[in-house]
């Protein structure tokens, strides 16, 4: 890739991560942080897109970012209150950002009408409107007021020399600009001899390695003006001290009278005429390492990184390089290795045993180490691919704030857990279903103002998204307190389609699930949206596609809630490997809260093949897993088999009777759904020590075959109609 | 950046690793770095480089002073490109330069 392309590229993923912390920080100060770090951790955050957006010459974006800093400036200087008002501005100034920065990245152009109007409202904040404006309006207009600007102007001698002299302090590093960018700036207004001035460095032992020793003398030669050289400055005007004079072949007229200039005039030209840069480079140190500097413009591709730097790491002191990047299919192909590592692993054991060396034996213990090492390998890659669920939740607020914006609806997004972590990949794949959910909350489930008032409900609505780890899964629930399903009206509308007999018998909860159904769609309510042709169905079938499940639970009056339950990685699981009719099956460990052995005295009919069986103070339902996934036709009397008391997602309980327990191990999931289908009661496969493939309990499916609701068969009868 | 005795440098001189990213960050543990290798020559080799700012090569160049003033040796060796491109920039070129092993 090209150079500049793939720094372009950084800069761009670094403002994703920008702009994210900026939306938090607002957040943050929405909720009534008044830590001055948020404010800071926010200003940084404009500020280095604005850098980076300097160095790739982005106008719009620039131009925005400026106005948009000037107003977190006020703020931070404690002139601009963070109020409500003043909040919700920058709420949406930083959407406009977001979308001046993606529009920058996409070669598009963003909403010009309504950055203006967001630039208007900023503009609005700052005490001193009229200065910002000046200030941001009219580039040059800063520079008007300098003596010399005026004797630039009058002389044309523009295409002569000018002297920077340029002395950064400690804050300009501070806030993650850097001088070696803003020399290879000049370069690009023309020949430039640098002069390092290095008489204010003090020795190593007591050197701040964080503070700023270095001064510059750059002779710039060529067409730029005063503005332009300035201009390069602008970013860090106030972190530096910095002297702009016209010298060269108009020297006696150009040269301020003052007695340190004339020095460095001298010394420039000194320079100039000791050291011919870059017309002729002589076989010595100093050209070879001048000329580049000449050429600079052409390769001037690191310092964009620097200057878009995050901030954060900027400021916080650790080690250099705490973070890296890295292809994702690299990280990928490790985690595929290491899976393969442990099957490998899991058959040289069974291999070992089988060839009669004892447990105590070096082979035998070697290979115990090799298994613990393996696994802190596997769970080393994985944690790499973990990341907070936060990356797709602080999506949400923005488009909350526009469906309630186009809806009418006041709304207020709830988030809550968003340090869980997860898989990446699950992360990436969530944010188009919890989009299309949360649009559904705020469209279809909250209702509008006037029947909240109606319902003696506050008038402003809650939408609630909250994820936590539960039983070795990621469960993320979007809930609303809205209306709920208007079940009649779904009953009717899947009547209407055809899609269920209008005399079908159902529960409140198999109405409820008719909105995942394909082809139901609400159409009569059908709105700009959510209805954009993507229904439940889409949801869900992603939801399953990573492994998940969805289910819904709606309260009439009180409001729907969704709950999605995840794999937290699509690679491993701790499984128990039970036998079952001579099959061999795995149920996840996470799901089991204990094994027993059934006494018959506990074991209780309930007519059918239903049992319940008492564990201490209670009766759960036990259930025959060779009957549910039909490798029997007849019950295992439960005396002859081992229980395992499991809990599911929901916190319900069960008992599922398997012939025996063979083991605990961990092992590696195999999609089936990606090498053969979908298999109600079956999550996955994994390939066991001998080769052989067991299929994965999906535990939750196969105890909701128990329960009077049949859902697997509902499930069918659904698929069957639909 | 371990330093570590290299043989092909400078006999005697001990041999340090520059980061390929010298940002801000890296000021800090660079100074520790070079002020747990005073006393002896140095040979500093920048030649995994890849970006270098004004905060280190203020590191460097009082790290280069100090040296001088102890009577000992301080070299950058193998400058990558990046290195001596950026350090000439601003205005230092005599640092990425190796001049020849003189004893």
């Amino acid at each position: 890739m090209d150079p500049l392309e793939a720094i372009r590229g950084t800069f761009f993923q670094e403002c994703e991560e920008q702009l994210a912390e900026l939306e938090t920080g607002l957040l943050a100060m929405e909720n009534g942080d008044t830590d001055p770090e948020t404010i800071n951790a926010v200003f940084r955050a404009v500020h280095s897109i604005k850098g980076g957006a300097g160095a790739f010459s982005l106008e719009a974006l620039i131009r925005f970012a400026h106005v948009f800093e000037t107003a977190m400036d006020e703020m931070r200087s404690g002139r601009l209150a963070p109020t409500d008002e003043v909040l919700k501005t920058l709420l949406r100034a930083s959407d406009v950002l977001a979308d001046l920065v993606r529009a920058a990245r996409d070669g598009d152009t963003a909403d010009e009408a309504r950055s203006a109007a967001i630039v208007e409202e900023l503009k609005a904040l700052g005490p001193e409107g009229a200065s910002e404006e000046a200030e941001s309006e009219e580039d040059w207009g800063d520079f008007s007021f300098q003596p010399l600007s005026a004797v630039t102007l009058e002389t044309p001698a523009a295409a002569g020399a000018w002297q920077v002299r340029f002395r950064p302090r400690a804050d300009l590093y501070a806030k993650a600009n850097e001088s070696a960018l803003l020399l290879r700036e000049l370069t690009r207004l023309g020949e430039i001899v640098v002069e390092l001035d290095d008489s204010e460095l003090p020795d190593l032992e007591s050197l701040d390695p964080e503070a700023a020793h270095l001064a510059w003398t750059v002779t710039v030669t060529g067409d730029a003006d005063e503005a332009a050289i300035r201009e390069v400055f602008e970013f860090v005007d106030g972190d530096c001290e910095l002297e702009v004079t016209p010298v060269g072949g108009d020297a006696d007229a150009g040269t301020a009278p003052l007695g340190d200039l004339d020095i460095s005039a001298l010394l420039a030209e000194l320079q100039d005429s000791q050291v011919p840069v870059a017309p002729e480079p002589e076989p010595e140190p100093e050209p070879v390492a001048a000329a580049p500097v000449a050429t600079a413009p052409a390769r001037a591709a690191p310092p964009p990184t620097e200057a878009a730097a995050d901030p954060a790491a900027t400021h916080r002191k650790p080690e250099a390089g705490a973070t890296i990047r890295v292809d994702l299919e690299r990280v990928d192909r490790l985690i595929d290795l290491v899976g393969e590592l442990v099957i490998n692993q899991a058959m040289l054991s069974q291999r070992v045993m089988e060839a009669g060396f004892a447990r105590a034996s070096g082979v035998a213990m070697g290979l115990d180490e090799l298994e613990q090492l393996t696994r802190e390998i596997q769970d080393s890659v994985m944690a790499i691919r973990a990341q907070p669920v936060k990356s797709v939740f602080q999506r949400m607020p923005r488009l909350v704030r526009e469906v309630a914006a186009m809806t009418g609806k006041p709304v207020r997004l709830v988030t809550e857990g968003e340090g869980t972590e997860v898989d990446k990949t699950v992360i990436e794949r969530l944010a188009d279903p919890l989009t299309h959910m949360i649009r559904n909350a705020i469209d279809h489930g909250l209702e509008s103002p006037e029947k909240r008032a109606e319902a003696g409900k506050p008038a402003e609505g809650q939408v609630r998204l909250a994820a936590a780890h539960r039983s070795g899964r990621i469960v993320i629930e979007v809930a609303d307190d809205g209306a709920g399903i208007n079940r009649e009206r779904v009953k009717q509308i899947a009547v209407d389609k055809g899609l269920i007999a209008a005399d079908a018998p159902m529960s409140d909860e198999e109405i409820d699930n008719l909105i995942f159904m394909p082809g139901f769609s609400t159409a009569s309510e059908v709105s700009d949206i959510s209805g954009r042709g993507v229904g439940m169905d889409v949801v869900r079938r992603s939801i399953q596609a990573l492994g998940g499940r969805i289910a819904i639970s709606s309260r009439p009056g009180k409001g729907s809630t969704f709950t999605m339950s995840l794999p937290l990685t699509l690679a491993v699981l701790d499984g128990m490997v039970v036998s079952v009719e001579g099959q061999t099956l795995v149920a996840p460990i996470t799901a089991i809260v204990e094994t027993l052995l059934p006494k018959a005295s506990d074991v209780h009919s309930l007519g059918g093949h239903a049992r319940v069986i008492a564990i201490r103070d209670s009766y759960v339902p036990l259930i025959d897993v060779g009957m549910a996934l039909g490798y029997r036709a007849e019950p295992l009397a439960a005396t002859q088999g081992v229980a395992l008391l499991i809990e599911g997602e929901g916190g319900q309980r069960a008992a599922l009777l398997v012939d025996a327990i063979q083991g605990q191990r961990q092992v590696v999931i195999k999609s089936l759904e990606a090498n053969y289908r979908q298999v109600p009661g079956v999550a996955a496969a994994t390939i066991l020590g001998d080769g052989r493939v067991a299929l994965i309990l999906d535990i939750d499916t196969i105890v909701a075959v128990s329960r009077g609701a049949d859902s697997l068969r509902a499930e069918k009868r659904l698929a069957a109609t639909g | 950046m371990t330093p570590s005795t290299n043989p092909s440098q400078t006999p005697g001189a001990a041999n340090l690793v520059l980061a390929d990213s010298l940002d801000l960050t890296a000021a800090a543990p660079l100074k520790a770095q070079l002020l747990a290798a005073r006393g002896s020559p140095l040979s500093v080799d920048a030649s995994g480089v890849r970006r270098i700012g004004a905060q280190c090569l203020q590191v460097l160049l009082a790290a280069r002073a100090t040296w001088s003033l102890d009577g000992q040796d301080l070299q950058v060796v193998s400058a990558s490109p990046e290195f001596a491109e950026t350090v000439a920039l601003m205005g230092c070129p005599s640092l990425a330069v190796v001049t020849a092993v003189q004893d």
